[in-house]
């Protein structure tokens, strides 16, 4: 059978970049990092068997890539899981911001945790599907999701001043004409 | 609530595409690599004429990407820039509105609070 | 003659350009901006323009009804200003750094709709009328010993709209004074 790189390319570069950019959160490692990907995968094109293996296996490499780079250039360490404060119910109308604010507290969490999240809810894919990925305990995906959303929630729901210091959820701005 | 939160998740991490020039970028790349002989398993590949083999075809697409990527790669960072500028924009917009909106609401419950309004 | 007719003419052209600019540039920030240096936390927003119209073009497609909601409170926009600073004790900015924006807002365009005090906090929202009765603008000030928000906003802004807009924004809310009923005092205006 043959197979098609250009169209492996053209199926899966936004599953590949979207990966790497929700978990990163940085454009241009996330594009680099994604290239990289294809190329590993052009370079094993002889193990890929088809268009449905070529796309688990991208998944796979651009989750431990991912991860691996996190960990090369140290990002700012995220927050603990230990210190979830008591889930409270989501209210409000999803927005705009709220979507961005989400994505940022998304990529707060800790790397485990964030890339559990994130396949769960970019990719939709199962717990078991998501611990034979990274090659954890579903149970231990299970965990990492109830107290991610659990986190997620508190966060969203903390009330304080819109004002922050620089360094803070929201920087201080200074736009002008 | 959950489901409100996971259903919010879903849309906040929604794929996001790439630059639009990211494919011509991946296939240049892999053309300048060697061939790759094991991309077509085709029986008789070996017979086909030079621009009938994959990895003919493989390199000439990937340079006349090469040809297109330069001017792209300009416009993108400009596209770049731009929308990078459009993003901070409309960050500063929401801060001014949601501190606008919470501070009319602070100044109603403090009317309500105190009997004295001025017409 | 000609020549001093066309500067006359350049002059008079000038002069009524920099009126709609002046009404713009009426709030004059100075005296506020540099309390950013002293500040816990400063929140500075100066849009209007070209930017302006970047913001609310990247709020998002027609489609989206949050978006499309947002774009119809905000598309008459020309300015939206605010600055909003906290501090760590009393005393690090005074009323004279106040004064003279709220000297620009006892001018006759603006009215005072809101002038509510309890105990050591002030706010005064003033809405600005055009010369055809519609509303040109609105301005917030708002003063506690430990925070000093202030929200200009030039041009015509679908308050309704604004105000039925649930959820955070993704932004927490301000802290929320609460006052004791019993000690609270009327505007002394």
């Amino acid at each position: 059978m043959e197979i098609d790189f250009a169209s492996i390319v053209a199926k899966n570069q936004s599953m590949v970049f979207s990966l790497a950019l929700r978990f990163l959160r940085n454009r241009e490692i996330a594009e680099e990092l994604a290239q990289d990907v294809f190329l590993q995968c052009y370079r094993q094109i002889d193990k890929i068997e088809d268009a449905g293996h070529a796309c688990s296996w991208l998944r796979r490499a651009i989750c431990h890539r991912s991860i691996d780079e996190l960990r090369k250039r140290r990002f700012r360490p995220a927050i603990g899981l230990d210190d979830i404060p008591e889930p409270a119910a989501v209210g409000g109308m999803p927005d705009l911001m709220m979507r961005d604010r989400l994505r940022g507290l998304v990529s707060d969490l800790p790397e485990k945790a964030r890339m559990v999240v994130v396949l769960r809810y970019q990719e939709d894919l199962s717990p078991t599907e998501i611990g034979e990925m990274l090659e954890m305990p579903v149970s231990t995906v299970k965990s990492h999701l109830h107290r991610s959303l659990a986190l997620l929630r508190g966060r969203l729901e903390k009330r304080g001043r819109a004002r922050v210091a620089n360094g803070g959820d929201i920087p201080a701005t200074e736009v002008c004409l | 609530m959950n489901e409100n939160l996971e259903d919010v998740l879903r849309e906040s991490l929604r794929r996001e595409a790439p630059p639009a020039d990211f494919a011509a970028k991946v296939l240049a790349k892999a053309g300048a690599e060697a061939p790759r002989a094991t991309l077509s398993v085709v029986a008789g590949n070996s017979a086909k004429k030079p621009w009938q083999r994959r990895s003919f075809t493989l390199a000439l697409a990937a340079t006349l990407a090469a040809v297109a990527i330069v001017p792209a790669v300009v416009l993108d960072y400009q596209h770049k820039q731009e929308e990078a500028r459009g993003l901070k924009a409309k960050q500063d917009l929401l801060t001014a509105l949601a501190i606008t909106r919470d501070q009319l609401q602070q100044a109603r419950e403090k009317v309500r609070r105190t009997t004295r309004i001025i017409q | 003659m000609k020549k001093m007719l066309r500067a006359l003419i350049s002059a008079t052209v000038v002069l009524f350009g920099l009126v709609p600019a002046l009404a713009a540039q009426d709030f004059d920030f100075k005296t506020l901006d540099k309390l950013a240096a002293s500040a816990k936390s400063a929140t500075n927003v100066t849009l209007n323009g070209f930017l302006l119209q970047l913001a609310v073009g990247a709020l998002g497609s027609d489609n989206d009804k949050d978006a499309a909601s947002l774009k119809s409170a905000v598309s008459r926009l020309k300015g939206i200003y605010v600055r909003a600073y906290e501090f760590d004790k009393t005393g690090q900015y005074s009323e004279s750094d106040v004064a003279p924006l709220r000297a620009m807002l006892k001018q006759p365009r603006w009215q005072a709709v809101v002038d509510v005090r309890e105990e050591k906090e002030w706010t005064q929202v003033y809405l600005l009328q055009t010369t055809d009765n519609k509303l040109g603008g609105l301005a917030v000030v708002s003063t506690e010993p430990t925070a000093l928000t202030v929200v200009y906003v030039d041009g015509e802004m679908n308050l309704d709209e604004l105000m039925k807009l649930t959820g955070s924004l993704g932004i927490p809310h301000l802290k929320v004074t609460k006052t004791d009923n019993s000690k609270s005092k009327k505007s002394g205006k």
